[in-house]
């Protein structure tokens, strides 16, 4: 094996540089590839490393191999209805020009389409791919293709060309990137049609909630969504992300309505200043519903809502999506309850939990007013001395609430809404529970918040002074265990629950997030609110100005780091300035003089202090007895002779 | 540091001409184009927009490339008509950077230099047939390059006013078999500096009888062979037309040069001898006869 400085001088092939170019855009590919496919390519490249020029029965044979390989990796998709399918057909197109392409190589003859290959191939392989990692890797992807080209124009050691290539890519990338920002688009989002995404199914929020008697609730740190405010994020304890409305209780098991009032909640005019503007990433959930901040007002994806302020889309949600949306942030929704629905939100079996209903009597008894039942439900709560954990003991499904209000005493969240709502429920107070997320503030930067799956949530809504009124029922947990949110310390512990990794996490998905929003998921919106921002900021087109500046800036001095090694011979790298100066002053060299006969005449006819530098330079250059600070002495007497020239 | 001044005028002189790489980019702006714009993919927008900045860059960095180059014709180099000879040209890069991928292109030649370091100069060396004897101006050499990105061909005309004296063809009767029709042109007994083996064909007077007559074949080898007033080619006898003198008279010249014998041309106006003239010189009077 050749060590590097062996290597670097060499000058590759065609064939050899064709071959770099084919790495470089095939590797992402691979990842598409079915296995007959990969099995194909592998046999081709075999082949390829082989070296031999394959005779013409083998050529078909693998030409046999390649229809085969493309039969299998395409078969159960071959109709027309799968053929419509734009993935599908890139894919073909993928393998075919990978047939031909290995078919060529094997002839070892560079021919139109050989050369053409990797820009088709690295062009096709970006319908398949949008994320960072594909990103990161385009850039790199067309610098090193950039490379190959330009070795292969240059025809010279790499060196060379690693820093002729960097500087041309280092000068093209503000230019890419003013384009990038200001070349009018028309598409509102990425095109996701003909591509589906995998199925990925979350536990976080189902629609339904189940209230078990054993089960030890695994928080899992999945991320269900990104939101990202236009101003500051509201304040944590207001911050519920609404999803599934629940009315009916069947044994252990809240569910929602089957047939849902076809009435809305009537749209209340809230005034501008009222209102939250944010923006949500939504990753896979296999549910319908879009998750709105409660009160929520209106959301830009085609959405239907209802009654309960549920949004829900058609299909269920199996790929990423992006939408906007605005709420007012606030605790109680004013509306009508019709006679149905009052009956459904009074409902409970009499037939279980008869300490509860022995309890409510007294209440009861107490007091006609609602108000006031309901502050009792929540003094009877604090009055057990429950437990928040997310290990609770087991308990009677038969009395679930009995049993967790008065035996075990212990549960979460959906523990505590089950247990509230059927007791106001027997207290004659409408109750539901409402199912989401509700963050705990440890995931957010500025103006961006992460949920989890562990940020699900469910609370009670109660139907008192004609409005649906939120109760966080796990407030009145009494005891926390394993350090899991209640309202109030939720805030507090958050920041302390970080460690170090979390927080490193956390930045990266920040970055993350901004990526997705300003570089892949950047569109004509992202266009027109940048436009906005540029009428109406002056600040922010100083802020932009300056930052496109700086990154300028950093480009040109990486350019002068690259263009200042290229400098060879060293004596004659730092003399080079010396050179502009004295020709900028009137004396340049001439072509044919040497640089002996050129210092001299300088020396002679002008008078200038030139002796030492030519003695040492042609000391370092062509004696050897050069010493290890010659070149600091040569380097010192430039210095003093420009200082002469300049003054 | 480069002045605009400087860039200026070199841009002025570059030619760009299309290349196959031209119609390349044309149709690879496109097809991002359409497979981004409507999808709003935006990764193919970044490459498409690398490939629109490296477009738009290709020229500056030709230029940058192509800036301060000096190229002369390095003369002393001996052309005969109608055969192969070579052109030498100096090529300088007046700049602290270096150039890259050049073609100098001459006469329907091209020679292919990788890379002119800075301040350095480089000798090419390029192909070069002329038809016909005489000065012969070198006209429309160029250094051309397809750097940075094989997209356009910049093309910069060298500006030097260079010509070249083309020598006539070299053609025609070996100085030998010329000599060996001569009579008394070898030298005296007093010279006589021994014997070589006979390569046969050799004139009478000079074979070394006594060694014929003992059965061994020789010739006479002297210090002093051909003196110079007895060597003397006449144009006039050289050939029937002036080209096939001109083209003998060359030959004959050249290898008295090769053997070191002075000798001297006897031309319809004037005699040129070697002794007086150099061998170039005499050759150049050939050349412009």
């Amino acid at each position: 094996m050749q060590s590097l400085p062996h290597w670097l001088p060499t000058k590759p092939t065609p064939l050899q540089l064709l071959d770099i170019a084919y790495i470089v855009v095939i590797l992402p590919i691979f990842l598409i590839l079915k296995t007959p496919m990969l099995f194909f390519v592998a046999i081709a490249l075999f082949l390829i490393i082989k070296g031999d020029i394959p005779s013409t029965k083998r050529v078909l044979m693998l030409m046999l191999l390649g229809g085969v390989a493309v039969f299998l990796s395409l078969y159960g998709s071959f109709s027309f209805s799968g053929l419509s399918r734009l993935r599908l057909f890139v894919e073909l197109l993928i393998y075919l020009l990978l047939i031909a392409v290995a078919l060529q190589r094997l002839t070892r003859t560079i021919n139109f389409y050989l050369k053409l290959s990797p820009a088709l191939l690295m062009a096709l392989s970006l319908f398949f791919f949008h994320s960072i990692g594909m990103l990161i890797y385009v850039i790199l992807e067309v610098y090193l293709l950039l490379l190959v080209l330009m070795w292969a124009i240059m025809r010279t050691e790499i060196r060379a060309v690693l820093r002729v290539a960097t500087l041309f890519y280092l000068i093209s990338l503000p230019m890419m990137v003013l384009f990038f920002i200001f070349f009018p688009r028309i598409s509102f989002e990425h095109a996701t049609y003909g591509f589906k995404g995998e199925i990925v199914k979350h536990s976080g929020h189902d629609g339904v909630m189940h209230i078990d008697n054993e089960g030890l609730l695994v928080p899992s740190n999945r991320i269900v969504m990104e939101v990202g405010f236009e101003g500051a994020i509201p304040p944590m304890h207001q911050l519920y992300f609404r999803g599934s409305v629940l009315y009916i209780q069947k044994e252990n098991t809240w569910i929602p309505l089957q047939i849902k009032p076809k009435s809305s909640v009537p749209q209340k005019y809230y005034a501008d200043h009222t209102l939250t503007h944010y923006k949500v990433t939504l990753y896979p959930t296999n549910k319908k519903w879009l998750y709105l901040l409660d009160i929520p007002y209106e959301t830009t994806t085609k959405a239907k809502t209802d009654y309960d302020l549920e949004f829900k889309v058609d299909k269920n949600i199996d790929e990423p999506i992006l939408y906007k949306a605005t709420s007012h942030i606030g605790e109680s929704i004013e509306t009508s309850l019709s006679a149905y629905l009052l009956h459904i939100a009074l409902a409970f079996d009499p037939m279980r939990n008869p300490k509860s209903i022995a309890a409510i009597r007294k209440i009861n008894a107490s007091t006609d007013i609602p108000k006031e039942r309901l502050v009792a439900i929540s003094n009877l709560f604090r009055s057990q001395y429950l437990t928040y954990t997310l290990k609770p003991d087991a308990f009677d499904l038969k009395n679930a609430t009995d049993s967790f209000l008065f035996d075990t005493k212990k549960g979460y969240c959906t523990h505590f809404a089950s247990a509230f709502a059927t007791l106001c429920r027997m207290a004659g107070i409408p109750s539901r529970i409402v199912t989401g997320y509700r963050p705990n503030g440890g995931d957010s930067i500025q103006n961006y918040l992460i949920v989890r799956q562990k940020d699900a949530h469910a609370w009670v809504e109660v139907y008192i002074d004609s409005a649906w009124q939120r109760v966080e029922t796990t407030s009145l947990a009494s005891v926390i265990q394993d350090g899991i949110e209640t309202t109030n310390q939720t805030e507090q512990n958050a920041e302390n629950q970080q460690n170090e990794w979390d927080k490193l996490s956390l930045y990266l998905h920040y970055i993350k997030y901004q990526v997705d929003t300003w570089i892949l998921e950047y569109s004509v919106l992202s266009q027109k609110k940048l436009y906005s921002y540029f009428k109406s900021d002056t600040f922010f087109v100083l802020k932009f100005i300056g930052f496109f500046l700086l990154f300028v800036v950093l480009l040109f001095v990486a350019w002068w780091i690259f263009r200042r090694m290229q400098c060879r011979p060293k004596e004659l790298c730092v003399l080079s300035p010396l050179f502009d100066l004295l020709a900028k002053k009137g004396y340049p060299k001439d072509p044919s003089e040497s640089l002996n006969h050129y210092f001299e005449r300088l020396c002679h006819e002008h008078q200038l202090p030139l002796e030492t530098i030519n003695l040492l330079y042609h000391q370092i250059r062509y004696q050897k007895i050069a010493q290890p600070n010659t070149l600091l002495q040569l380097k010192a007497e430039i210095k003093k002779a420009t200082q002469h020239l300049l003054s | 540091m480069l002045s605009p001044k400087i860039l200026i005028q070199t841009r002025r002189k570059i030619k760009q001409r299309a290349t196959f790489g031209s119609f390349l980019l044309v149709v690879l702006i496109f097809g991002l184009f359409f497979e981004a714009y409507m999808h709003n993919f935006n990764l193919v927008y970044i490459v498409l927009f690398f490939v629109f900045s490296f477009a738009l860059f290709a020229s500056p960095f030709a230029l940058r490339n192509l800036v301060l180059l000096q190229t002369t014709l390095v003369k002393g180099q001996r052309i005969f008509a109608k055969e192969e000879g070579s052109l030498h040209f100096e090529l300088y890069a007046n700049k602290s950077f270096a150039s890259y991928a050049l073609n100098l292109k001459c006469h329907d030649q091209t020679v292919f230099l990788s890379e002119l370091p800075p301040h350095q100069k480089t000798i090419v060396k390029l192909p070069f047939t002329p038809n016909k004897r005489g000065e012969t101006d070198i006209k429309g050499c160029t250094l051309d390059t397809i750097f940075p990105i094989a997209t356009i061909r910049f093309v910069l005309p060298v500006e030097t006013s260079m010509s070249v004296m083309v020598y006539p063809m070299p053609k025609g009767e070996s100085l030998e078999s010329f000599l060996a029709k001569q009579t008394g042109r070898f030298g005296e007994e007093s010279d006589f500096d021994g014997i070589l083996p006979d390569a046969g064909r050799t004139h009478a007077s000079r074979i070394h009888w006594p060694s014929v007559a003992k059965g061994n074949s020789a010739i006479k080898k002297f210090t002093h062979e051909i003196p110079l007033e007895r060597l003397t080619f006449d144009f006039v006898r050289a050939g029937e037309s002036d080209e096939e003198r001109l083209s003998q008279l060359t030959l004959w010249i050249l290898q008295c040069e090769a053997q070191k014998l002075d000798f001297a041309v006897q031309m319809p106006s004037q005699t040129l001898y070697s002794q007086r003239n150099s061998i170039d010189a005499i050759l150049t009077t050939l050349a412009a006869y």
